[in-house]
């Protein structure tokens, strides 16, 4: 009888285990899916902080189309005057990460691959990091779960090559509340974390508020969301070198 | 010796106990006064806003968001028509970061509408027309931005000039940034787009007749929701949210007050046992030992409640007057909120007090013997 309970007690403790074990792959696809979510366009308040301590506040708007295929980002920034119009253009197709800067009234320059490790308009970010897609690499593993300010996630690992990204997801909002990158040596070199959650225009929870700290530099940059606008139409010149001065948001 | 001394002396027995209940009471309803006071307060500035601009029924889709979804301005034309509106007046209310400052209302406003007559001046002037690239701040906004008049401000991609400062009547009119519609639709790139309709019914409608009239707009334009003025927001999804917060939180800090003054009376109980088996021996009646165990929880109540209601409203103040919300809040620490508050806690006391209560009148007065 005691050895029949202790079965009954396996199975009931067992089967809903391995019936919530997530795949990480399906997981992965389902993250990489939400971010591929066709042209849309944000508002965005940026607040950096330098290595030396130095403080400043930019207002952005990021017309965006990002889908399976490739990811077209244009960053423009709005505020302060003296920095309005400074734009930088991204784009990753077939693994390809391109870029070009644009600086007012009118130096174009054009980012290597090198350059694409830069930081973005001097914050935490790089041009890589708003750029890249980590969900969409082929080696996804969960290695753990965490609680992160009470919000209980899953650590999902993502590795290509030498790089890996740790990603920490609540499983229930589907959002992202911590992801670090890491060096090959596997020193962590950037952590971005989610300390705001808001509704977007479709109801999808996303991220309203990050937090972003170059560990390598000790430099760190808060993002804050007041926009975004889903199903918005763009022209193809919108992602050229003449859309980068055209700083007027799509309708 | 009154039977309310012999309740004030078994609470001042243990007083470091009976200190530490009242402030365990006090946290909780203070909880209650703050979060319940701000998240009421939101939805009547809202509701304030509204009579300012002397508009009885708010047409708008609020959904999830804060800011109401954008719908064609043609739709306000359906409604022109009806019965019993005296006015209409379209805007788009937006909510966004201005500059170095977070989230700011964003009020425009059809021009020539009557949503513009209820701003007064404080200073400065009104746009001239229609499309003159300028805003007026309500007094808060103005504040919260550190704009004056003349100064620039920049919304969206556009350099706009500050050429008024208004008292809007209403600490939402009062912390807005305010232009003409056609400009922001221009700035916005929402050319055609409005989120809210302001109507204005024919005067001596009462309540009926104003949800009546509500309910033929709403056949009219599935696509938005018309409403009584100030009902609105509190209808909201993210209102009802924030307000089901707020409850939720005061009710678990409710819980553990109930908890808090159960164990001192429980303890009370027991360490008194000895006092109540000779009052019983004295010929108190069971009712009156109840009576008096149930009134020293409510007197635990009755001063945690005055007191969560001073730390309420005390650290309300304080919030208040943070740089980061200074202006954004105007909490409703309303008469009747402070004595829901400490009625809270009295029925609190009482609940508490109730189990104690049946435990104490189940002792025999032959107990007193055995010391």
């Amino acid at each position: 009888m005691k050895s029949f309970l202790s079965l009954i007690t396996l199975a009931v403790l067992g089967l809903p285990a391995s019936a919530q074990e997530p795949d990480a792959k399906a997981l992965a696809a389902q993250l990489a899916g939400l971010q591929q979510d066709g042209s849309s366009f944000a508002r965005v308040k940026m607040d950096g902080k330098t290595a030396e301590g130095a403080k400043f506040t930019l207002q952005l708007q990021i017309k965006q189309r990002r889908t399976a295929k490739s990811t077209e980002l244009l960053y423009q920034v709005l505020w302060p005057k003296e920095r309005a119009g400074e734009a930088v253009l991204l784009k990753q197709s077939g693994g390809e990460m391109s870029g070009t800067v644009f600086i007012p009234p009118d130096k174009f320059q054009t980012l290597t691959a090198g350059q694409m490790k830069e930081a973005l308009f001097g914050s935490s970010l790089s041009y890589a990091d708003v750029l890249e897609n980590f969900f969409t690499w082929n080696s996804q593993n969960i290695v753990g779960t965490e609680v992160l300010n009470k919000v209980s996630c899953q650590v999902l690992e993502s590795r290509s090559g030498s790089a890996a990204v740790r990603s920490w997801i609540d499983m229930k909002r589907l959002v992202p509340m911590r992801v670090e990158k890491y060096l090959p040596a596997g020193t962590a070199v950037r952590r971005i974390e989610t300390r705001f959650v808001t509704n977007d225009d479709t109801n999808r929870n996303i991220p309203a508020k990050l937090a972003i700290q170059d560990l390598q530099k000790g430099t760190s940059t808060d993002l804050e969301g007041s926009k975004l606008k889903h199903g918005v139409t763009y022209d193809n010149r919108d992602f050229t070198a003449e859309g980068l001065k055209n700083i007027n948001p799509p309708g | 010796m009154t039977f309310f001394t012999v309740i004030v002396r078994g609470l001042m027995r243990r007083p470091v106990r009976t200190g530490l209940t009242l402030v365990g009471i006090s946290i909780g309803i203070a909880a209650v006064v703050a979060l319940v006071g701000i998240s009421r307060g939101f939805e009547q500035s809202w509701s304030k806003g509204m009579k300012a601009r002397g508009t009885d029924i708010v047409v708008s889709n609020m959904g999830n968001a804060l800011a109401p979804k954008p719908f064609n301005s043609s739709l306000r034309d359906s409604i022109v028509s009806l019965p019993k509106i005296a006015a209409t007046c379209g805007l788009f209310v937006d909510l966004t970061s201005i500059e170095s400052s977070s989230m700011t209302i964003v009020s425009a406003r059809e021009w020539g509408g009557f949503a513009w007559q209820s701003l007064n001046l404080v200073s400065g002037r009104l746009p001239k027309d229609a499309m003159e690239p300028v805003v007026v701040l309500g007094q808060n906004a103005a504040e919260v931005l550190k704009k004056k008049l003349g100064d620039p401000i920049q919304i969206e991609a556009k350099e706009l000039t500050v050429v008024g400062i208004v008292d809007g009547g209403a600490l939402v009119e009062n912390g807005s940034v305010i232009l003409s519609l056609p400009l922001y639709q221009k700035i916005s790139s929402n050319e055609g787009k409005i989120n809210i309709i302001d109507i204005r019914a024919t005067p001596g409608l009462n309540e009926e007749d104003i949800k009546k009239l509500c309910a033929e707009i709403n056949v009219l334009i599935p696509e938005a929701r018309a409403m009584p003025a100030g009902d609105n927001v509190g209808n909201s999804q993210a209102y009802k949210f924030i307000s089901a917060m707020s409850w939720g939180t005061s009710l678990l800090a409710v819980i553990v007050g109930v908890l808090g003054v159960m164990n001192t009376m429980l303890m009370t109980v027991f360490e008194r046992k000895q006092e109540i088996c000779i009052l019983l021996a004295i010929g108190w009646r069971r009712a009156r030992i109840i009576r008096m165990v149930l009134l020293e929880s409510a007197l635990l109540g009755l001063l945690g409640g005055i007191g969560g209601v001073m730390i309420g409203s005390i650290g309300v103040k304080v919030l208040e007057r943070m740089p980061a919300i200074h202006g954004l809040l105007e909490p409703d620490l309303s008469p009747r909120l402070m004595a829901i508050s400490v009625a809270i806690s009295v029925i609190v006391g009482v609940i508490s007090g109730l189990y104690p209560a049946w435990r104490s009148s189940r002792l025999k007065p032959s107990l007193a013997m055995q010391g």
